[in-house]
């Protein structure tokens, strides 16, 4: 029997079929949405007024319907525009990394040899450092700030995408039509990017969904942790360390709902991801 | 069947078989029926994709989880397989039913030594612990694997796939079923190796008294293992009958084009041209609602189209399901039986000499090839023939310039010295030297279009622009004889066939004057391959092209040929006119690659024992002396022979006079 | 077989030297003058000239290098700025205690993570796995301050059956101390759990759908025989490595964890080390880190080869 070959239509239909890919892109779209047209949503400015202070830290009503938080400002509001920090950043990272890690990979495994060795050990002394600390790390050396976390993330990432992106090229190289191309004298430039290049895209779009949803988690916990992004920006990750020390004066709501915004964001992108990834590799 | 006939044991009726794709249930088995009698060798033989293997998993009951038995029944020694309870069916498996697949490599549990998985089939059978040791090594020894004591005690990666494939034999054979079941037990073992299988599963079979299901893609293999034969087709069961009569007088129109497309001994390409099965296999599923062979039957009427004919009873206990069985062996050729005519030259074209490679492997070196010397004329055929290992696709490596020799290894063109590397080489010989690849899948971007493919080629081996090799893309296309429709398709339109065809053109793009087949219609079904090697022939004869031609296919070698080299652990060990090397007297190695073809010669089989030596150790003296079967003594062991021109255009390496050679073949028979 | 070993050990030492160098470059280089930094921007040029040249911060690079390396290897990471105190000092208590949380982590997820992976591949398609796979993919993806917040609230506040700070009471007993380590180990469960489950998951799988095992169900051994003997054995080896590979994970969570439910752990540490910039502290968490990420990789390969007979035997003989 012969092996089917995915083409696009079949992967269409996988992922048609695929309910939980439904509902995580329902979510991520209503994040997405509410990153962009929040401002129009939000029934109070974010921001906040000098005259919250007045207001703060007050429950759940039908003036506030989420609470408001330390300095008075309206928790629903910084909920529905905290989703557009993490998201820019974490795409930013990933797009980063993701055409890095591609030309990287790309290089390294088809030359082979002692760069890949090389590079496959710095590689792993990289890998032994969990991102989170290679990132405050960095950001302590350099200073907090939005693009320092942007940069960090994506060069992080780049080894990553291209240990991926490497297996599919060497997996690319035994097959015979680029010994074929040898064969016609084309540039080892040619062969790389247009004879290899776009039969390992499956894997790098399965690489960047699945990614993405790392940068993402690895964003709210730098943010969580106090690093790296604006403090007056709304942000999820901000609002629960600036938060939880309360939760033992019984006031939850300014951490709950940013804590189950964040839950849904990152189920939605990786339900997502995980579709994608089954839809390409099937 | 006579009614006296005893019952029996595998009744297969009706059969249906259902797979599940997407959300619809397609139709893979389409009411198949046979039986198979007591001690008899049934044999399923069809091209891929035609459900050979799908009716031996119903069997034996694991069908893959997308499929199911939609109708018809299949019965054991009279009991019915398809409604056993999970305990009824593990006892059948244990004592009645043994299956040897495909792949010997991936067949055993790769953490389990050899001997505690055999030990099981004989701890299932009821065998006291204390008895199965023994009984282990006995089982080994009957599959005649040499030193089974040693074995037992091995992982399967540490033996041979032929090792292998003896041990799952052996399981196999171990609770004396009463039906085994083979499913292409040799297809990807080497010829010699394959040889030696058939012949175990002969013995064995005679032995200990079993019927088997034999299936196989090889008309040639199924011919000499089986009693009946039945022919699938798309899921349907096309003929049926004793294997002699299917062969040699076939009723079914498919049946005639698959033995026609097959090269035989007696005739050359230059006597006729292979005929050909038109068309393509219809698609999994398909609604037919005439004979599924009607669109590609030269002989089909109206009738054949709408109405589907049954399996009909024919003189001669045989069964065929044609409206016109008796038409069948006056089909017409596909395609004129008049080959091409061809230029002769004897022009040396390429001449390898003292070419050697070795690698480097773990710091150790391994000879892969060691001062071959080699002509290669204008416009003819040689043919490289030996077991993997032997050397055949590095010395093509080496030619291409993919790999570039040992020092003092010389290469000329038409008299110059070619570039060692195919990038140092200029685009006039880059455009000379040219490959078609074994697997055509591999061979072709698949992100890329069949005009982009050839077109790309032609634009760089003849240094022109769009516009010019837009057109000759299009003469290439017509060349390889397919129509514009395929201009801007994608490798995954396209059939195997259609596929090597594009890969054909992009070697031609630039006016060849040597084309380095490698393989090239191996994982090609037999009618495609005809048309294949039908469309080299017919391009050598237009464009006075050379091919070194690699092939463990020695029927295709024979026909296409018109010299062959022998290899053997990187050493050339026969070089001569086809005709001369195989009607002999032959090197021993050529003469044991001969006798391992199931179908050229019947009679005794020389053995070779033991596996090719690794090349990074190769033996002393000659290299093939230790598998040797006309050894001669001490100086095999010490002395390595040269390659010795004996007549003219004919070399051989062996220390037995070539009369002599010829007096010891001829005693055989 | 022992050629391996010795290759795998020197593999291991080299990436251990590549990554001394990058938390060299991190923690030296990238922070820029470090007698600037110490005495901040109002202190006159010749001032900072005499601290670096006190610190030997105003020596070449390599030498520099070779020095922190060298007293490394003999056990000095140098003085917190901070803490006033040896780095080693700090990082050997720091490291004890978050050896427990991660312990408590690893316990409770690996078998419950092999069982759910398993469980899921032989109900390959069905409603338990859809609901392991969907539900552990979930939990991986959700960051453990999140989580955790969660757990805070309902465990800690509502219920009250948990401390809502990990670190117990002086001198409390065995349980105690697995006690208060409960509630902050489950985050980490929840984010190891999906991982480990989803590559035990396609491994058995692989090893269901391979051919071996359908010689041995052809056979007629029995199914259970089948999945411990074919499946389970095959399936579960490659897991080992991707278990230890998590480690680097879980120490990463650490931070989170032990700043969130304020324990004294590595992470913790390397937290207020990286905010209060604190370099040779810093450089000595990461590099500990670093040290203990690679030795259990190197322990899993070990175990690995050990237990593989590709490897212990060796190829054809």
């Amino acid at each position: 029997m012969t092996v089917p070959t995915t083409s696009r239509v079949q992967r269409w239909h996988v992922i048609r079929r695929s309910p939980t890919f439904w509902v995580g892109a329902a979510i991520t779209l209503v994040w997405v949405l509410s990153a962009i047209f929040g401002d129009l949503l939000t029934p109070y400015d974010p921001l906040g007024t000098p005259q919250d202070v007045l207001n703060r830290l007050q429950p759940p009503s039908a003036a506030n319907w989420f609470g408001t938080d330390e300095l008075g400002r309206d928790v629903l509001s910084r909920v529905i525009v905290g989703a557009r920090q993490v998201l820019t950043v974490s795409l930013a990272a990933t797009v980063i990394g993701t055409i890095l890690g591609t030309a990287l990979g790309l290089v390294v495994g088809y030359y082979g040899g002692l760069v890949d060795d090389i590079i496959g050990r710095i590689l792993d002394a990289f890998l032994s450092i969990p991102l989170v600390i290679t990132a405050m790390l960095a950001l302590a050396a350099l200073g907090p700030n939005t693009f320092g976390v942007i940069l960090v993330i994506g060069l992080v990432f780049t080894p990553l995408i291209a240990k991926t992106v490497r297996a599919a090229v060497l997996a690319e190289r035994q097959l015979d039509y680029v010994t074929a191309a040898q064969l016609l004298k084309e540039s080892s430039f040619y062969i790389l990017f247009v004879e290899i290049f776009p039969n390992v895209t499956n894997v790098i779009i399965v690489e960047f969904t699945v990614r993405l949803g790392y940068a993402i988690f690895t964003v709210l916990a730098l943010s969580f942790l106090g690093f790296g992004l604006e403090p007056s920006i709304p942000d999820w990750g901000l609002a629960i360390s600036q938060h939880y020390q309360y939760l033992t004066g019984n006031i939850w709501w300014p951490v709950l709902f940013p804590a189950l915004a964040i839950a849904s964001l990152v189920v939605g992108i990786n339900l997502v991801a995980d579709g994608i990834a089954q839809a390409f590799e099937n | 069947m006579s009614e006296a006939a005893p019952k029996p044991i595998l009744e297969v009726e009706n059969l249906g078989i259902d797979y599940k794709i997407g959300t619809e249930w397609k139709t893979a088995i389409r009411d198949v029926s046979f039986t198979i009698d007591r001690q008899e060798t049934f044999g399923l033989v069809g091209e891929s994709g035609c459900g050979k293997t799908t009716v031996a998993m119903a069997i034996m009951h694991y069908l893959p989880r997308n499929g199911r038995v939609s109708s018809g029944s299949i019965r054991l020694a009279g009991r019915d397989l398809v409604d056993l309870s999970p305990n009824e069916l593990r006892d059948v498996r244990v004592n009645q039913i043994s299956m040897v697949y495909q792949n010997p490599s991936t067949a055993l549990n790769p953490s389990i030594r050899i001997g505690a998985q055999v030990a099981d089939v004989f701890e299932l059978m009821g065998v006291p612990k204390d008895e199965r040791s023994q009984r282990v090594i006995d089982i080994l020894a009957k599959v005649q694997i040499a030193d089974p004591a040693r074995v037992v005690g091995r992982y399967p990666h540490q033996l041979s796939g032929g090792m292998l494939q003896r041990v799952v034999i052996a399981m196999a054979i171990a609770s004396e079923p009463t039906l085994l079941v083979l499913d292409e037990p040799t297809t990807g073992l080497d010829a010699t190796v394959e040889a030696e299988v058939l012949d175990l599963v002969s013995n064995l079979r005679d032995d200990i008294g079993t019927s088997v299901l034999y299936i196989s893609h090889s008309l040639a293999v199924i011919r000499r293992m089986c009693d009946r034969v039945g022919v699938l087709y798309a899921g349907r069961l096309m003929a049926e009958g004793a294997a002699e009569a299917v062969f040699t007088d076939p009723r079914h129109p498919y049946t005639v084009g698959l033995l026609r497309s097959l090269p035989s001994s007696e005739i050359g390409r230059d006597e006729a041209t292979l005929d050909t099965i038109p068309g393509f296999l219809p698609p999994l599923g398909a609604d037919i609602k005439g004979c599924v062979y009607a669109d590609r039957c030269a002989i089909a009427e109206d009738i054949c189209r709408d109405v589907e004919p049954d399996l009909k009873p024919l003189t001669g206990n045989r069964f065929s399901r044609c409206h016109f069985p008796d038409r069948a062996p006056d089909l017409p050729r596909a395609v004129a039986a008049e080959p091409p005519v061809r230029q002769t030259e004897t022009e040396p074209l390429v001449e390898i000499s003292n070419v050697s490679k070795t690698f480097i492997q773990d710091g150790h070196p391994v000879y892969a090839l060691n001062g071959i010397d080699l002509t290669i004329h204008v416009g003819e055929t040689v043919a490289l023939v030996g077991e993997s290992g032997s050397g055949k696709t590095t010395l093509a490596k080496v030619l291409l310039g993919i790999d570039a020799p040992d020092e003092g290894s010389v290469i000329t063109l038409s008299g110059e010295e070619l570039a060692a590397e195919v990038r140092d080489r200029g685009q006039e010989d880059v455009g000379a030297v040219q490959m078609v690849f074994q697997n055509p899948d591999s061979a072709l971007n698949r992100r890329h279009s069949v005009r982009r493919i050839i077109g790309r080629a032609v634009r760089l081996l003849r240094g022109v622009g769009r516009k010019p090799s837009d057109e000759r893309t299009r003469d290439l296309l017509a060349e390889v004889r397919m129509g514009m429709e395929y201009y801007n398709a994608k490798p995954r339109h396209l059939s195997g066939g259609l596929k090597q065809r594009v890969a054909i053109a992009r070697a031609f793009a630039g006016s060849p004057a040597l084309v380095v087949c490698d393989e090239p219609t191996s994982a090609l079904d037999v009618s495609v391959q005809a048309a294949i090697i039908n469309l080299l022939a017919e391009l050598q004869a237009e464009e006075n092209v050379a091919y070194l031609f690699i092939s463990h296919d020695l029927n295709v070698v024979r026909y296409l040929a018109d010299r062959v080299a022998v290899m053997y652990l990187g050493r050339l060990m026969e070089v001569g006119p086809a005709k001369r090397v195989f009607g002999g007297p032959h090197h021993p190695y050529t003469e044991a690659l001969l006798s391992a073809a199931p179908d050229l010669q019947e009679g005794a089989r020389i053995r070779l024992e033991g596996e090719i030596p690794s090349a990074s150790e190769p033996p002393p003296g000659c290299m093939f002396q230790t598998r040797c079967p006309r050894k001669i003594g001490e100086i095999c062991e010490t002395i390595e022979p040269d390659l010795v021109e004996t007549e003219a255009g004919y070399s051989i390496r062996c220390h037995i006079p070539v009369a002599e050679l010829g007096r010891l073949q001829a005693t055989r028979v | 077989m022992s050629r391996y070993v010795l290759r795998r050990i020197g593999l291991a030492l080299i990436t251990l030297l590549l990554l001394s160098m990058l938390v060299f470059i991190g923690t030296q280089l990238l922070p820029g003058d470090v007698a600037r930094r110490v005495l901040g921007p109002f202190a006159t040029a010749e001032a900072v000239e005499a601290l670096n040249a006190r610190l030997g911060t105003d020596r070449p690079l390599v030498v520099q290098y070779v020095d922190w390396v060298g007293s490394a290897l003999q056990g000095d990471l140098g003085q917190s700025i901070t803490f006033s105190r040896p780095v080693t000092e700090l990082l050997g208590r720091a490291l004890v205690n978050s050896a427990k949380l991660a312990t408590v982590a690893f316990v409770i997820v690996v078998p419950l993570a092999l069982a759910g992976g398993v469980v899921a591949a032989l109900r390959r398609g069905k409603l338990t796995d859809r609901i392991i796979t969907v539900g552990g993919l979930s939990a991986t993806v959700i960051p453990e301050f999140v989580s955790g917040i969660v757990l805070i609230i309902v465990f800690a506040i509502i219920l009250d059956w948990f401390p809502s700070t990990a670190t117990p009471p002086e001198g409390a007993g065995f349980l105690t101390q697995v006690h208060s380590l409960i509630l902050p180990a489950i985050p980490l469960v929840l984010v190891l759990f999906g991982y480990i489950a989803r590559i035990t998951r396609a491994g058995v799988i692989e090893a269901i759908d391979a051919d071996y095992t359908r010689t041995a169900i052809l056979k007629g051994l029995p199914r259970g025989r089948v999945i411990r003997r074919d499946v389970l054995r095959n399936a579960l080896l490659p897991t080992i490595a991707v278990i230890a590979s998590q480690v680097g994970y879980l120490i990463g969570g650490l931070v989170v964890v032990e700043v969130l439910f304020s324990y004294q752990g590595i992470g913790r540490l390397i937290f207020d080390a990286s905010q209060k910039k604190d370099f040779p502290l810093l450089a000595g968490g990461v590099l500990v880190i670093g040290v203990a990420f690679q030795v259990s990789m190197l322990l899993a390969d070990l175990a690995y080869s050990w237990l593989n007979p590709r490897i212990r035997v060796g190829a054809k003989s």
